[in-house]
């Protein structure tokens, strides 16, 4: 420790800590949840013109890089690694969402911090990242003219299968089901 | 709920206004802006004739990225993030403050903050009430959360004494996706970039809420704010020109808080000197809203004045290929990317001695235009877009032009509208 109280920034800034690991008292003063549970919008009527199913992916790779995620992944989806939604009742039932959206993406953002271990706002600002990515991909997808929604999974199953490997300093949030005409796996894979 | 303040008509008490660097000069009597006679506002209320209005309301972008983009272009404004970061509930003022011993290091801490949430600078200035909006506050069209606790109707003086510092942010866009201005790819860069900052702001805010802290926002005009913060410089284009990423950054909303603070100063990177010599934003704005000659007095400040108006008309004549033209920025010799040679360049100008500025700037100036071209362009390509490619609106692509890229429509017929109109004026 004494050595890494030389690095920038560290010992010097006694309030840094408490950004990392103190839990927010108030959670609407981060917009994460907002944008977790934002209603979607409307698919639009007219479909786009899509190029080759493999060039689709890479786009979808370039955009999400440009979001500021690391990685995409294509897998088929599985009501198996599908998790109940916050708002079960409302939501089409697994075997619904897997007839619909055959396809699932899997998105990974850099993370600094666990947001399992560091609770405060840093610690946590992988999530907003992440559901920022999936939002966007989500509604780019929507506006396609195809269906493009944002649910929970068992983020380590989804990787998984979607090529994905996520590092220490990768995270994998939420996915993105969709019937978008996409091959499996990683881009170029 | 209107709380109506006591303290509204308390004499001023104010120091004149701060130096904002040596690219503005307070000459005169400098009022505060009024919110509401800003372009977008007088649009909104049709003050600008229907075309803009209706471009304002109601249009839909043709390309499904752009309908994300931004809510003003979509089909659906839930798909773009912008509307529920606007809508967002503000959370509350966390009652156990945190205690701020030293300020200095609680703007360290700040500023590490904001860059850990995605900004890429931040400045501090202390607030004058000059710098406020006149009526208050920016107005607000319904369309997102107030900022908690009904909206506080008070004087800019007791704005700025309930929070003295303004915390300004900046974005920087991605430099090569930028260089594909009037044109979709510059149109993500720009639109995805103001997202991100929209954000960090919020979530910066949120973050200051839970230190225990006030925070205003809508309040403060960016602009000077970001000069006095020592951000950046103000250039010939009247875009904000930062030291490292030129002219490429959003410029938001500042925080204003009551968390006690250490102002900056503001800075020389030589932009005044650069802009008496460049002019390049000048000869290529596509509607000849930048001036090419002196500086003029405008409420009080002496700077370049811009033609706001002829800049913000040509949106609805240019909406089905592109929404944001961008070109001064672009072309803006200090927009590069942001490497050691960049770096280099700057200082040059920033360590000569001012009386000897005009040669280091001359030397720079002929160096850009041999190496980047007196009119910047270049082919990008991303996603299945290429800027030298463009599709015209029934889907049919204009020839390739794989040197230059393709850029419309060119500044001799943005103005056609406007020359059509002197023409017929004259006739009469």
């Amino acid at each position: 420790m004494g050595l890494l109280s030389w690095l920038p920034g560290r010992s010097r800034d006694p309030y840094w800590d408490a950004f990392v690991n103190r839990p927010l008292a108030d959670p609407a003063n981060s917009i994460t949840e907002a944008i977790r549970r934002a209603p979607e919008g409307r698919i639009f009527p007219v479909r786009s013109e899509l190029p080759e199913p493999d060039r689709l992916l890479q786009d979808l790779d370039q955009l999400v890089t440009f979001l500021g995620g690391s990685a995409i992944g294509v897998t088929r989806t599985d009501p198996a690694f599908l998790l109940p939604g916050d708002d079960p009742d409302g939501s089409p039932g697994p075997g619904e969402l897997t007839e619909d959206h055959p396809l699932t993406i899997v998105c990974a953002v850099h993370a600094e911090h666990h947001p399992g271990k560091a609770r405060g706002m840093a610690g946590q600002h992988v999530l907003h990242e992440s559901a920022s990515v999936n939002f966007s991909v989500a509604a780019y997808i929507r506006e396609l003219g195809y269906r493009g929604t944002v649910r929970p999974v068992d983020a380590a199953a989804a990787a998984k299968a979607a090529g994905l490997e996520p590092g220490r300093a990768e995270y994998v949030g939420d996915a993105v089901l969709t019937d978008l005409p996409l091959p499996l796996g990683r881009p170029g894979s | 709920m209107v709380i109506k303040d006591e303290a509204q008509n308390e004499a001023s008490t104010w120091e004149p206004v701060p130096y904002l660097g040596r690219s503005v000069r307070v000459v005169g009597d400098w009022q505060s802006v009024d919110a509401s006679q800003t372009p977008h506002e007088k649009n909104k209320r049709g003050e600008l004739g229907k075309p803009l209005n209706n471009w304002y309301f109601n249009r839909t972008s043709r390309d499904p990225l752009g309908r994300i983009a931004t809510a003003n272009s979509s089909a659906d404004r839930r798909n773009a993030v912008e509307t529920h970061i606007a809508g967002a509930p503000r959370g509350k003022i966390n009652p156990e403050r945190t205690e701020v011993a030293d300020p200095k290091v609680m703007t360290e801490h700040i500023k590490r903050v904001a860059k850990h949430l995605g900004a890429s600078d931040v400045g501090i200035m202390r607030v004058h009430p000059s710098f406020l909006y006149k009526e208050g506050r920016y107005p607000d069209d319904g369309r997102g959360a107030d900022s908690g606790g009904g909206t506080i109707m008070v004087s800019a003086e007791e704005t700025a004494r309930r929070y003295p510092y303004a915390i300004a942010l900046i974005y920087a866009w991605d430099y090569e996706m930028g260089r594909a201005h009037r044109h979709r790819i510059g149109d993500a860069a720009y639109h995805f970039g103001a997202e991100a900052l929209r954000s960090t702001y919020a979530n910066l805010a949120g973050y200051i809420r839970e230190l225990g802290y006030g925070v205003a926002t809508k309040v403060a005009t960016p602009m000077p704010v970001a000069l006095g913060a020592g951000l950046g410089e103000i250039g010939r284009h009247g875009m904000l020109i930062t030291e490292r990423f030129g002219a490429r950054v959003h410029l938001g909303d500042p925080i204003l808080t009551d968390l006690p603070l250490v102002a900056d100063e503001p800075i020389d990177i030589g932009v005044e000197d650069f802009c008496k010599v460049c002019r390049k934003c000048a000869n290529t704005c596509p509607t000849n809203s930048i001036s090419t000659e002196g500086k003029a007095v405008v409420n009080g400040v002496e700077k370049y004045k811009i033609n706001w108006e002829t800049c913000y008309r040509l949106r609805p004549h240019v909406m089905e290929y592109w929404d944001i033209c961008m070109t001064c920025v672009a072309v803006c010799p200090y927009t590069k990317p942001d490497v050691w040679w960049r770096t280099v360049a700057v200082r040059s100008i920033k360590w000569t001695p001012i009386p000897l500025r005009g040669i280091t700037t001359r030397a720079l100036k002929w160096i850009d235009d041999r190496f980047w071209g007196k009119l910047g362009r270049k082919r990008v390509q991303w996603m299945s877009h290429d800027s030298g490619r463009l599709k015209l609106p029934d889907g049919t692509a204009m020839p390739e032009e794989p040197e230059r890229g393709y850029y419309y429509p060119l500044k001799e017929n943005t103005r056609r509208f406007d020359i059509l109109k002197e023409k017929l004026k004259s006739k009469a």
